[in-house]
């Protein structure tokens, strides 16, 4: 109980504070939103005009005010408009959503399956296939960027071969393409995880224990040693869920992907600040949740420390 | 003594451990023979090789990378002669889990600490008997729990290791590792890291298991003290190589090596000069 | 040990070299001699503006360099710190110093880096620090766990029973015992960090094009690959190069565990 209020608390907090550091960004900014506006609107910037927007926008009341206002509206679900276009932003928020998570959840999640084999495989035979091909995953991904690949895969399937278009048509292959990359740079790195959460639960007593006993190693490793590992692996994949945010901007952005990435980048090109708050706000929820699930799953999973 | 039959013959064993471009010849010329009944200490420095040997008899070293020669004969209940070594590594771990029982060094740590007690005790019943329905598994677990005094009944089965006391840890990891209808009992110093007074109780408590079960005994440990109290037989071992080997009281009163003498000498000044064998 | 000298002998020849040789004005453009192949007076050849490659290439290192040691010296300096001083202390300290962890992950770097380089203009130092900052999590939790480890052994609370001062055992006990790890991990972050900028170079958001990155190269030729492959392939090539130099540079073989278990 104590811990799940700890959690609640550290989110909130965690919300609160990178809520007011974008607040305080955004009104620290050189341009100010009233000019954008001004502007998408070609209007002059005259005192009147000013004065008038701002009082429109609620920025003349005092900053504490404004900040409430802007949190109670997000929360009610009124996310505001586009200083640029004037489009609603939950909506459009709604609509790129299911690309950029498509992107991230299912690269992860097949990332972290095939790791998990790749990871088991390895710990089995020390320089084996699997322990040289992780390795050399793993300083592959380390060493060459994903829009590096990106470029590549672009030219060499979109271009030399012709069979797949990635900048028009529906944007499947883009899509299956991103997935696939995410779920390769994820593969490398968990692996490794895996594996030596796997070579440290073969160095323990109770494996050697449970072969002298009888249990076929392989069964020991597999079916009686696979929680620290699992729990390893799920720990990592919290932390690389932020990064699919940040990896997923360059794929995106590479791909032509209308995800919440692009979105971002073309919001910002354009100084749209209304819609970079609000895309800090949803980061923030988003790794709420998957801190949460996650979790609750490693809850569940019930893995214990053991002393070596 | 001399119609006892003849259970594991240990031939010129030589176990070499490569470890990337390095070997480690770890056992040199090993040889002794033990018979039905006849409890076998081994002993000496650490590094000597004491714990290797157990781990080349019971298969437990790190099978790719281990080289072997020599041989290990075993004597089947039905006659047979085994030579361990001979056997492909499957065939020869489930052949000696049958055959021998080991207990650990530590065996306060040697439970799954992720498995209910209930689930792994039963698991290894299971992997010995597996005609065994639930309820007889459950009833054996139950009945061995009274003999090797594991308190608590149900509940204690349905809790993870880490819930219980390392004297309950022990017991119950010695009493799974007795599952097997074996014939040799090989204790790599199940005492060390235990404190003086649960040390005394383990030796008891093993000696007690002894008499009544008449196994063949394998005792491992760097106490020449608690040794000449369990142990008929002794090797004593430096540097991968036996030493000296022989009957305890005469080793101890007579040893021909210079480095017996001196390990019995050492073993007199910190136990005091007083006999600890009072049998 | 002896390749890892090598390896740090040519990198320190690297620096010096991007910093010390004299190289062409990378504003300069020449329409006449665009798309030149490589020649005793442009080395790498020129651009799709006339541009001299190798100067561009040389200024887009070092602006990298500078990234990667302000990137790593923050992140490496101020995660150890608070990794080991959140193990010693515990309590409401590590309370803290865990939320300051957590916090800095929530939000990815590179998503930060964007923002920030789209509100203030892209600058290499602006990119090191936030990087710097970034990566601090990962820094404090790798610190904290081998503190926590170190701290179970016995020497450790003797020190403490002996009385000696806190900074003494932290800095001089327990540091050099969890530097190696923490010398990998800054490998792997360092190159993570040449790979990063990269990728903020190439999304280029505020970015000036008169001082080019690698990454903004290889965003501004990309359409050449077919006709010019030159251009694209040395920018991905020096990406990488000094993306692997860094890894291997701070792997230390002696830390991959040779202890063989019952599988092996």
């Amino acid at each position: 109980m104590k811990n799940v209020i700890l959690f609640l608390a550290k989110w909130v907090i965690i919300f609160i504070v990178t809520s007011v550091l974008i607040f305080a960004a955004v009104r620290m900014m050189p341009s100010t939103p009233v000019d954008k506006w001004l502007d998408a609107y070609h209007l002059p910037h005259t005192e009147e005009n000013i004065e008038y927007v701002e009082s429109k926008m609620g920025l003349n009341e005092p900053l504490p005010l404004q900040y409430v206002n802007w949190i109670g509206n997000f929360i009610k679900g009124d996310w505001g408009v586009s200083l640029v276009s004037g489009e609603n932003i939950r909506e459009r928020f709604m609509a790129k959503m299911p690309y950029s998570f498509s992107i991230g959840i299912t690269g992860i999640l097949l990332g972290a399956f095939a790791a998990f084999f790749l990871g088991y495989r390895a710990a089995l035979r020390r320089n084996g296939l699997c322990d040289r091909l992780t390795t050399s995953m793993t300083i592959f991904c380390q060493s060459i960027p994903m829009f590096i690949l990106s470029i590549l895969i672009i030219n060499a399937f979109g271009v030399r071969l012709g069979i797949a278009s990635f900048f028009t048509g529906d944007g499947r292959y883009s899509l299956l393409a991103a997935i696939l990359l995410t779920a390769l740079y994820s593969v490398g790195g968990l692996s490794r995880v895996v594996r030596s959460a796997f070579r440290e639960e073969m160095s323990k007593s109770y494996v050697k224990f449970m072969v002298s006993r009888g249990f076929s190693p392989k069964t020991v490793l597999w079916k009686h040693a696979y929680k620290p590992p699992l729990a390893s692996l799920v720990s990592a994949i919290i932390t690389r869920f932020a990064g699919v945010f940040g990896g997923s901007t360059v794929l995106e952005f590479a791909f032509a992907i209308p995800g919440l990435s692009t979105m971002l980048v073309s919001a910002m090109d354009s100084r749209d600040y209304s819609i970079l708050q609000t895309y800090i706000l949803v980061v923030v929820i988003w790794m709420f949740f998957v801190h949460l699930i996650l979790n609750l799953f490693l809850r569940m999973l019930g893995a214990r420390r053991s002393k070596a | 003594m001399t119609d006892k039959r003849t259970i594991l013959i240990v031939e010129n064993l030589n176990v070499t451990i490569k470890n990337g471009v390095t070997r480690f010849p770890v056992l040199k010329d090993v040889s002794f023979t033990i018979r039905e009944g006849e409890r076998w200490a081994i002993a000496g420095e650490s590094g000597a090789g004491k714990s290797m040997t157990m781990n080349a008899i019971a298969g437990l070293l790190p099978e790719g990378s281990t080289e072997y020669t020599g041989s290990i004969l075993f004597h089947e209940k039905n006659g047979e002669w085994m030579d361990l070594l001979q056997m492909p590594y499957q065939s020869r771990r489930s052949f000696i889990s049958e055959q021998i029982a080991i207990i650990f060094q530590d065996s306060i740590n040697a439970l799954n600490p992720n498995e209910r007690i209930m689930k792994q005790w039963g698991d290894t019943i299971r992997l010995h008997h597996p005609e065994m329905s639930n309820n007889d598994v459950e009833n054996h677990i139950l009945d061995q729990m009274e003999i090797f005094g594991v308190r608590g009944g149900h509940e204690t089965l349905h809790r993870f290791p880490d819930q219980l006391s390392g004297g309950m840890r022990q017991r119950i990891a010695i009493a799974m590792a007795l599952e097997s209808e074996a014939q040799i009992l090989i204790a790599d110093e199940p005492t060390t890291s235990l404190d003086a007074i649960t040390q005394r109780n383990t030796i008891e408590f093993i000696r007690g298991l002894l008499d009544r079960r008449r196994w063949t005994l394998l005792f491992i440990s760097h106490n020449l003290g608690i040794l000449q109290y369990m142990c008929d037989h002794i090797i004593i071992m430096k540097d991968g190589r036996i030493v000296e080997q022989g009957e305890t009281e005469e080793l101890f009163q007579s040893g021909k090596e210079e480095y017996t003498r001196q390990l019995v000498s050492e073993t007199r000044k910190i136990m005091g000069d007083h006999e600890v064998c009072d049998e | 040990m002896r390749r890892k000298y090598i390896l740090w002998g040519l990198f320190i020849l690297f620096v010096l070299f991007l910093f010390l040789v004299p190289h062409q004005n990378i504003k300069l453009t020449d329409l006449l001699n665009t798309c030149q192949g490589c020649s005793s007076t442009h080395w790498l050849g020129t651009d799709n503006l006339g541009r001299d490659l190798f100067a561009l290439m040389v200024t887009g290192g070092q602006r990298t360099i500078i990234v990667v040691f302000l990137a790593t010296t923050i992140s490496f300096t101020m995660g150890s710190l608070l990794g080991m001083i959140s193990a010693y202390e515990g309590g409401i300290v590590k309370t803290i110093i865990q939320f300051i962890a957590d916090f800095v992950t929530v939000i990815p770097s590179l998503i930060m880096a964007l923002i920030f380089s789209a509100l203030f203009g892209f600058s290499a130092p602006m990119a090191g620090i936030i990087f710097g900052i970034g990566n601090l999590g990962q820094y404090i939790n790798l610190a904290d766990g081998l503190t926590s480890e170190i701290k179970e052994k016995e020497f450790i609370s003797a020190e403490v029973s002996i009385g000696l001062k806190r900074r003494t055992i932290l800095f001089l006990h327990i540091f050099p015992n969890i530097l190696k790890q923490l010398l990998v991990y800054l490998g792997n972050n360092a190159s993570s960090v040449v790979l990063q900028y990269a990728g903020l170079a190439f999304i280029g958001l505020g970015t000036d094009v008169t001082n080019p990155d690698w990454g903004t190269l290889l965003y501004q030729y990309r359409g050449y690959i077919l006709t010019y492959p030159r251009m694209v392939i040395v920018p991905i090539i020096a990406v990488c190069l000094l993306a692997l130099f860094f890894h291997f540079a701070f792997d230390d073989g002696r830390i991959k565990e040779t202890e063989l278990t019952i599988y092996d």
